[in-house]
């Protein structure tokens, strides 16, 4: 079983927990003004629709990093 | 055949006449088309914005304007009013760009459609569709930049640029811009960082911009808005906080200035707003439904799974009747609800806010939207508007189907038929000899494809587009 890459995105602005359907289920945590997300991700192009959701909303990204690395197997494609 | 003819098969006449066969395109409706070559119809509660209207006249040598904002900054409504200002005598061009138009071929012939409609002496002569993508370098734009130099002074906006991906489009509109002369002035909008040289530009002082910085109100163009427009007679130190709190984020005022034509106690919703950690659509959108009616607000809801809407899709997706009326009377209280045409029968919400919407839809209802989706699938099926009962097709499945990550953009009518092509034994090479087609570009719709429906091999996208019902 492939272990997924996790990752932790930070927004500006307290969002409640409903917004977490737009992003696949991620967990949301608010802290001190900001809302952190945190969670699996299948692969580059869920990530980059999270980004894009982000975009859509209006929303201020204040990062973004992979938290946990996926199982690799040998080869250079991109999937995470 | 006449212009009119001529932009209805826009996208199928570069294919079929290379190919000689027959390739079923679902046929465009012809308000869709119109809706792309005019800037939206200005409203009434709109603030002029003369401080950055005045900004939109360059100085001589600037090649590019770029407003690039995030969602929500009200560029679409300056670019309209900038617009809507040169009335006849001094014209401006209009587009607005969607995925569709990352085909050059696509792309070229809307851009000729709006220049012309716009400047009807205009004397560009070398059709698109008629030479095909391979020369849109070589024969298209030459054409059209001497044309233009012919002419002389012009302006042309095109909006929503951010929706144009990295691919042959946009890399001929970086050579376009290049090459033109200085007498056209070229206008975007978009919420990213556009893919063109930028860097060169500023560098030369040849590119102007306004971002969020710009964009975002004062205090003054707040109070125009919420005290001359809306009426609300705030305070200054209201308005002030309003300010403060959404940083002159157009849409968070706008959306204070909704929920604040509902509330009893004006000053009382500023004070507690302001203290507010949530994030302001957090905060708002629950005000701003909870102002309407039990009806309206459904309709709002349900609705914000479609794209563009009209009173009868939305009865079919609401199992309800009525909704004409009540589309009509909402656009006419809430900006986010952008009418689409003069006969006020088609709308379509803000992206911002139809966002914000499905959120709350899926909370107040969880699991509906793929309901709704299938009844708007249905009703475009039934009216022969194919591309978006595609989309609705994509979105119509479960969120549960535990499958991967699948953004729900629609595919255009190119990688359709691109689409369709892969079911069968050819190449993407042959494939592109046979559409005349680079193999390079055949290469970028599969991959395109592959993305959109969330598949990693040829024969899982033409198993998905056949469980979603494409092909």
């Amino acid at each position: 079983m492939e272990e997924r890459a996790e990752y932790r995105i930070v927004v500006r602005g307290e969002l409640d927990d409903r917004f977490a359907f737009l992003f696949n289920g991620m967990r949301m945590e608010r802290i001190e003004g900001t809302t952190v997300l945190r969670g699996p991700v299948l692969d580059q192009a869920q990530l980059h629709g999270f980004i894009e959701r982000i975009e859509e909303l209006g929303l201020e990204l204040l990062s973004l990093e992979q938290v946990v690395q996926p199982f690799r197997s040998r080869g250079w494609a991109v999937t995470t | 055949m006449s212009p009119r003819e001529g932009l209805a098969s826009l996208s199928t006449m570069g294919v079929a006449l290379r190919a000689g066969g027959t390739l079923e395109q679902p046929a465009r409706p012809p308000s869709l088309l119109k809706t792309k070559l005019r800037p939206p119809a200005g409203r009434e509660q709109t603030v002029p914005r003369d401080r950055l209207l005045g900004r939109l006249r360059p100085p001589a040598g600037t090649k590019l304007t770029a407003v690039a904002a995030p969602a929500g900054y009200g560029k679409t409504t300056l670019l309209g009013e900038w617009c809507e200002l040169g009335g006849t005598e001094e014209p401006i061009a209009w587009l607005t760009i969607d995925e569709g138009d990352n085909d050059p071929v696509v792309l070229w012939s809307y851009v000729i459609a709006a220049l012309r409609r716009a400047y009807p002496g205009l004397e560009a002569t070398v059709s698109p569709s008629d030479v095909g993508a391979a020369h849109t370098l070589d024969a298209v734009l030459p054409d059209l930049i001497n044309a233009l130099t012919a002419f002389g002074t012009a302006a042309l906006v095109l909006d929503d640029f951010h929706r144009l991906s990295s691919g042959p489009g946009r890399d001929s509109l970086a050579w376009f811009i290049d090459r033109v002369s200085s007498s056209f002035q070229l206008v975007i909008s978009t919420r990213n960082e556009p893919g063109l040289p930028l860097g060169a530009l500023r560098a030369h002082g040849q590119l102007l911009e306004l971002r969020a910085a710009q964009l975002a109100f004062t205090p003054a163009e707040a109070d125009a808005l919420l005290n001359d427009r809306l009426r609300l007679n705030l305070e200054p130190s209201d308005v002030k906080a309003l300010v403060d709190r959404t940083e002159g984020w157009p849409a968070g005022i706008y959306l204070a200035a909704l929920s604040l034509q509902a509330s009893d106690d004006r000053h009382e919703f500023v004070s507690k707003f302001s203290g507010e950690n949530r994030h302001v659509v957090d905060f708002l959108v629950d005000e701003v439904l909870n102002a309407h009616d039990p009806e309206t607000q459904t309709l709002m809801l349900r609705s914000s799974v479609l794209g563009r809407m009209c009173g009868s899709l939305c009865d079919a997706v609401l199992e309800q009747r009525g909704s004409a009326d009540r589309l009509l009377e909402l656009s006419r209280t809430n900006l986010f609800l952008v009418p689409l045409d003069d006969r006020r029968e088609w709308f379509r919400f803000h992206q911002l806010f139809a966002q914000l919407l499905r959120v709350e839809l899926e909370q107040r209802e969880p699991g509906l939207a793929p309901v709704l989706h299938r009844r708007a699938l249905l009703w475009h099926r039934a009216h022969g508007t194919a591309e978006e009962a595609v989309e609705h097709a994509l979105a119509s499945e479960p969120a549960s189907r535990g499958g991967r990550g699948r953004r729900t953009s629609v595919l255009s009518e190119r990688e359709l038929v691109v689409l369709r092509m892969l079911r069968g034994p050819l190449s993407e090479r042959d494939i592109g000899r046979e559409l005349s087609l680079s193999h390079n570009t055949i290469h970028s719709h599969t991959r395109s494809i592959y993305r959109k429906l969330g598949a990693s091999s040829r024969a899982e996208a033409v198993e998905r587009a056949r469980a979603a019902g494409l092909v």
